[in-house]
Order: structure tokens, then sequence, then C-alpha cells
């Protein structure tokens, strides 16, 4: 089970906070990138992924937060139908840190897998909610 | 029999006449709506016995919410009231009678007739609405027995793709673990129910050279996807190190390769290594998978191989770094998913870090790669206690035996 909830925030830039609650699986990773591709949709630039409540995440937890990325930076959205779906139609960029999505707060299970599949570096985590909103 | 009594004989006559057309009809329309398991069939046969059965003008069977079409404008308040209430009802015009399993309304019928034929402002009798009750009734079994038939076979169909993900999965991993003087091996794989996208290979094409590869991995997902995916994912990997390159650019190339894939990509974690069978090096690169455990004879000492990787199908840049390190005698080391350490006890608790650790060490005491591999199972079992296993579980096992001491 994961609940989403959105919250839009003003700091330098508009920041949609994307805050999960309860476990980010196989059950649920679609979701995740179903709601990112809505504000993106609606013009959203820039997320930050609140993981302060998120008690589990496996690697397709990881491929989630890989495909949001992937969509904030102007690549295709995958296709649902498709599982991992069409992402890539750019070519790689030369720097490939993300700075259009961050994470905030995650919990020590979610920080291992973020640490131990060598994620972490593509990401700039924060346990500061202002000031992961002002990096942006 | 004077003219009352012959009048009650008549109408008991029609009457009877009248139960026997209803029961014959009913049970007629039972075997034609009732025979079928088909949910699209079942309306278009209620329609069929209903206008066969029940003269009328016009008639409609609406499923679900569907709306009904211009020449039923005039019955839409009628229509949502039985859909409501889930109760028949009629109008000057029309009656319409709900299709029902259990407390469910499914659907409506919907019989109209030109008005004037009655004088209490009725357009069909109560008998009339009787028989539709019965016809709807026996379409509301047939469609949930047909929603059950559906169920059934979607779930067999997902069960035999399960099996076929499972076929491949097995097909694929290596029948057995190498035999190879002065080594010992163990290796498990436990297919969860959902099948996840794990392998694990050894690599003898250079054993003439003593050498031997090793690569443990993890696709992303489940079912079918994640099994070929690990197919091709298998392939890729084997194929780059069998052309004798080291550990790094085998991952590093196979990241190139996955990163071209377009359209469906994989994200694996692998740890691939090669191992020195006379030295007891082991070089290795790890691209986002759990750093196996290396620990010493005797259980002295558990550490992590580490070494820094990204997950592949991820990104262009991984920064892979090549580490080696020297098995002495009697040294362990412990390669497996996360599946081990994600094994769940039933109130939801990981078996983790620690718990892998402190059973692996304890397998070692006692020697051989097969009690390693049995002490980390028994320990994974004992936690779970019967929970439902979510991911697979594989875990291989590399012991250099005390007596190859030499080399």
């Amino acid at each position: 089970m994961l609940s989403i909830t959105i919250g839009l925030e003003r700091a330098r830039v508009p920041v949609a906070v994307m805050k999960l609650d309860g476990e980010l699986d196989a059950a649920t990773y679609q979701d995740v990138i179903n709601r990112a591709a809505e504000l993106i949709e609606q013009g959203a630039g820039h997320i930050l992924l609140d993981m302060g409540e998120l008690t589990y995440m496996g690697s397709s937890g990881l491929f989630a937060i890989h495909s949001v990325a992937m969509m904030l930076r102007g690549e295709a959205p995958p296709d649902p139908e498709g599982g991992w779906g069409a992402i890539h139609e750019a070519e790689p960029r030369d720097s490939e840190k993300v700075d259009e999505l961050k994470l905030l707060n995650p919990l020590p299970q979610c920080e291992r897998v973020l640490d131990r599949t060598g994620m972490k570096r593509f990401f700039e985590t924060y346990d500061d909610r202002r000031a992961a909103l002002e990096s942006f | 029999m004077n003219p009352s009594d012959q009048q009650l004989l008549k109408d008991l006559a029609r009457e009877t006449l009248e139960r026997y057309r209803e029961i014959n009809l009913l049970y007629r329309a039972a075997e034609t709506i009732g025979a079928s398991l088909d949910a699209q069939e079942v309306p278009r046969l209620l329609l069929a016995e209903t206008e066969r059965v029940i003269p009328s003008d016009r008639a409609v069977v609406l499923i679900g919410d569907a709306a009904p079409s211009d020449e039923w404008a005039s019955e839409a308040p009628l229509i949502s009231s039985v859909r409501a209430t889930g109760r028949p009802d009629y109008n000057d015009a029309a009656l319409c009678v709900p299709v029902r399993a259990g407390a469910d309304v499914l659907g409506v019928v919907v019989l109209g007739r030109s008005i004037g034929g009655r004088a209490n402002g009725r357009v069909f009798t109560a008998g009339d609405e009787k028989l539709l009750l019965g016809l709807a009734s026996q379409a509301g079994v047939a469609l949930e027995r047909a929603r059950l038939h559906e169920q059934e076979t979607i779930r067999l169909r997902m069960e035999e793709e399960l099996a076929i993900a499972h076929r491949i999965q097995l097909t694929l991993l290596p029948a057995h673990v190498p035999r190879i003087d002065g080594w010992d091996f163990a290796a498990t794989y436990q297919a969860a129910r959902h099948v996840g996208g794990d392998f694990y290979d050894f690599l003898d094409h250079r054993l003439g050279e003593r050498r031997l590869g090793l690569v443990i991995a993890d696709v992303t997902g489940k079912g079918v996807p994640a099994a070929l995916m690990m197919a091709y994912s298998r392939a890729i990997l084997r194929a780059e190190a069998m052309a004798g390159r080291s550990p790094l650019d085998v991952l590093a190339n196979a990241n190139r390769l996955i990163m071209q894939e377009r359209q469906t990509r994989p994200f694996l974690s692998a740890f691939v290594a090669e191992l020195d069978l006379d030295g007891g090096r082991l070089a290795y690169a790890n691209a986002g998978h759990d750093a196996p455990l290396l620990i010493s004879a005797g259980g002295r000492e558990c550490r992590e191989l580490e070494a820094p990787g990204v997950i592949l199908g991820a990104f262009g840049d991984i920064g892979l770094e090549s580490r080696d390190v020297a098995l002495a005698a009697g040294d362990t080391v412990v390669m497996y998913t996360d599946g081990v350490t994600e094994a769940r006890d039933p109130q939801g608790m990981l078996f983790g870090d620690e718990r892998l650790a402190a059973a692996a060490v304890a397998g070692t005491l006692s020697g051989p790669a097969d009690d390693v591999l049995g002490s980390i199972i028994d320990a994974v079992a004992a936690f779970t206690a019967g929970a439902e296993q979510a991911d697979d579980l594989t875990i291989v096992v590399v012991r250099r035996l005390a007596d190859s001491a030499g080399g």
C-alpha cells in the first residue's frame, strides 16, 4: 500500500512535493510514475520526493524514481502498458546528476537501497525540508 | 354445475394453462440463457428470449450503467429508479425490471408498448412483469457465472504465465555447481510466487587457465517480463565474459548495450567476479548489487566485498571500479540477492544484513559450502515463519578448502 500526497511549494522556483506514505514496490511504483506524469503535464518542472514515511522501497521503486527524473528532463515518459516502457529517446547528457528531482528524508531501508544500488550519487538527498526546497 | 362453478372451473383451467406456459417458457429460457458462459452473449440471449415470450414494440437490455439510446429518453427516470432500488417498476408506456445477482443490480431489461391498449394505465400485466423477472433472474445467474468463469480463466492464464516465467528462469540457471579440486561451491534459487528476475552463473570457459567466472544478478520486475529480461541480461553478461573481458569491462559493456535499448530496458544489479583457482585471488566489480560477504576461516571476521558502481540500465556513467581480494584456505564468500535481506516475518520486519551475517558466519563453522547455504536458508525460514515469499531468493557460496592452502 502506498499513498501519495501532492503539495505545491514556492521556493526560488515552484516545487511540487510528492509525499510517499507506505511501501514503494512492484505493486505501487506505476502509481508514482503516473502521478508524476500528471504533475509534469500540468507544468511541474521540479519535484521533491518526501520519503519520510516511506517504510519500504524495492528495486521497482528505483525504477519509478529514475522514470520520474527522465520525464522531468523532457524525455519520453514510460509507457505503462509496456512494463519498462520507452523511457529513452534522448542521448544521455554529459552530466547525469539529476537537478530536477531531489529526495527528502529517506528512512534507513530506502537509504540502504539507494546506497547499495549506486543511485544515491545521481540524486541530492536532504534531511531538511526548507533546505531541500531552496536547493532547486 | 351452476354457472358460477363453471366460471370458476374455466378460470382455474386458464390459470393452470397460464402457469404451465410460464413454467415452460422459463424452463426453455433457463436452458438457453443458463448455458452461456459468455458475459457478452447473456444480454443478447435475454433480449431474444424476452422478445419471444412477451410481445412488445421495443425492448432493450442495459448491462452495467450503459446509457439507453434516444428512443428510451422518456424512460430514463424509470431506468434510474430500477437501477437504484433493484425493484421492478413501470410507467404508462414501459416496464422495467432489474437483472440481479444477489443484492447487486447488474443491469435492467426494459420493454415498451404503444399506449392505448389498456384501461388501467398499465400496458403490461402483472403476469408479464413476473415472467420478465423470471427471465431476468436467469440472466443474472448466468452473468454471475460468466463473471466467475472469466475470473477463473484469468487466474489460470496468470498461473500459466508464472509457470512459463519459472521455467525460463530454471532452464537458464546452472544445472550443477562446479566441482573443482580445492574449492567447494553451493548455490540455491528459490522463486517467489510472482517469480522475480534473480540469476546466478558460473562461467567455466577459462577453466583451462584455472579461472572461473562468477555472476549474481537481480533484474527489476516480476513474472514473464522479468524472466525475459533475465534471459537477455544473462546472455549479455555471458557474451562479454566469454570475450575474455575483466569483471569491470563485462559490466561496463553490458551497461552500454542495455542503455541502447529504447523500448524495454531492464534495470539490473550485478556482481561479476573472476576467481583464480590456483592463487585464490578474486577480482570483481559490482554494478549496484548487494556486496557479497567474505568470512575468514573459522568465522573470525566477516566483511563486505565493497566496490563502487551503479545498477545497470539507468545511467550511462556508472563509476565502476575493479577490486580484488585474496581468499585464504577456509575463507568463504557468500553472494546473495535482496530476496534474502528483504525476506519478511509475519509482522513485516525485514531479515536484514545482521541476521544474514550471523547465519552465514554460523554456517562456516561446520565447514562445507552446503552448510553455509543451509544455515542461511534455515535462518530465513525460521524468521519468515511461513509468511509469503515476496521476492526471489538466491544465494551462491564459494569456499576455499583448507587442503588447497598451498596455492
